[in-house]
């Protein structure tokens, strides 16, 4: 029997994640596929998921043979590196610090470099545009595929989180088909801030139980950890914001 | 091999985008550990010493991530 108080913040984690990692690889698909043509940019991402897919279901089984509680320490600092390195860069962009993504921008850059790139080398651009797709789709696809495992595998969530993550992917190539451009409307550092609190959340608590500790309300402290790293997140922001507009007067 | 070293360089970005906090988040766990196992105390206070300790390696890595120029990934 699934529990929804742990089964709705982690399909609700790989959705969000899922989309923001999308976004990313679609980017660069776009801008390959637009420079040199759709051959080299799906080529290249297939050639990507294809990988993926091998490296899952090559290391997916290994996870059954480690113990739960060390494998709960293991995907909890895991967890807790990643969720919060990712809380971390969002509550710099929150407070002005780092300047927000912009996937236009992000677009024309790409373009750039894939157009310098080509120009430096010998090789085709076909090949460049390939390996570039290639190691979007792979690298965006890894940190899915590892939110996925982190945020399943403690309570037998790997199918609805895959299921989470599988929505938002569909949803990125549905409305990139449809329009053609980079996703610029995708309000990403909202998304990276809410992603980053329930990563970093559910890095305590399995980190917590890997340990031996029995978490006061069981599941439902989940909400409590959130919370606070929502509050601190917002009050480290807001502080720095302050700060940076005082210096500035 | 370019394309190797880049998804190794990429893989490991995705925890150790900061090492001074990588550093510290496994200092707290580091430290949460040896409370519990030892049993220097309950391990309701090793679990209250681990969710502290990584609110403030986030409040700390933020504060120092404002104070210096950024790389921005």
């Amino acid at each position: 029997m699934i529990s929804w108080t742990v089964a709705a913040p982690a399909v609700g984690a790989a959705f969000a994640a899922s989309l923001v990692e999308a976004v990313e690889a679609f980017t660069i698909v776009l801008a390959v596929g637009t420079l040199r043509g759709w051959r080299a940019a799906l080529m290249g991402a297939m050639a990507g998921l294809l990988v993926l897919a091998l490296l899952v279901v090559l290391f997916g089984p290994i996870l059954n043979r480690i113990p739960l509680h060390l494998l709960q320490l293991i995907i909890g600092v895991l967890l807790l590196l990643f969720g919060l390195g990712w809380l971390r860069e969002a509550v710099l962009r929150y407070a002005g610090v780092i300047p927000l993504r912009d996937q236009q921008a992000a677009f024309a850059a790409d373009t750039a470099t894939l157009s310098q790139e080509a120009m430096s080398r010998q090789s085709g651009l076909d090949w460049i545009g390939g390996i570039t797709a290639f190691k979007a789709v792979l690298l965006e696809g890894l940190e899915v595929a590892f939110i996925v495992i982190a945020v399943g595998a403690g309570h037998s969530l790997l199918l609805p989180a895959s299921l989470g993550a599988l929505a938002a992917c569909m949803l990125v190539l549905a409305v990139g088909v449809l329009i053609q451009r980079p996703l610029a409307r995708v309000p990403e550092n909202t998304l990276k801030f809410g992603v980053g609190i329930m990563l970093s959340a559910f890095g305590v608590f399995w980190t917590g139980e890997g340990l031996g500790i029995a978490w006061p309300g069981g599941d439902l402290v989940l909400f409590v950890f959130a919370a606070a790293f929502l509050l601190v997140g917002l009050g480290s922001g807001a502080v720095i914001r302050r700060s940076a507009i005082w210096t500035a007067q | 091999m370019n394309l190797v070293r880049d998804v190794a360089k990429g893989l490991l970005g995705m925890f150790v985008g900061d090492a001074a906090l990588s550093s510290a988040i496994l200092a707290v766990v580091a430290g949460a550990a040896l409370v519990i196992k030892t049993e220097v105390a309950s391990t309701q206070l090793g679990g209250a010493l681990l969710f502290a300790g990584c609110l403030a390696a986030l409040v700390g890595s933020v504060f120092r991530g404002a104070r210096r120029p950024q790389r921005i990934g």
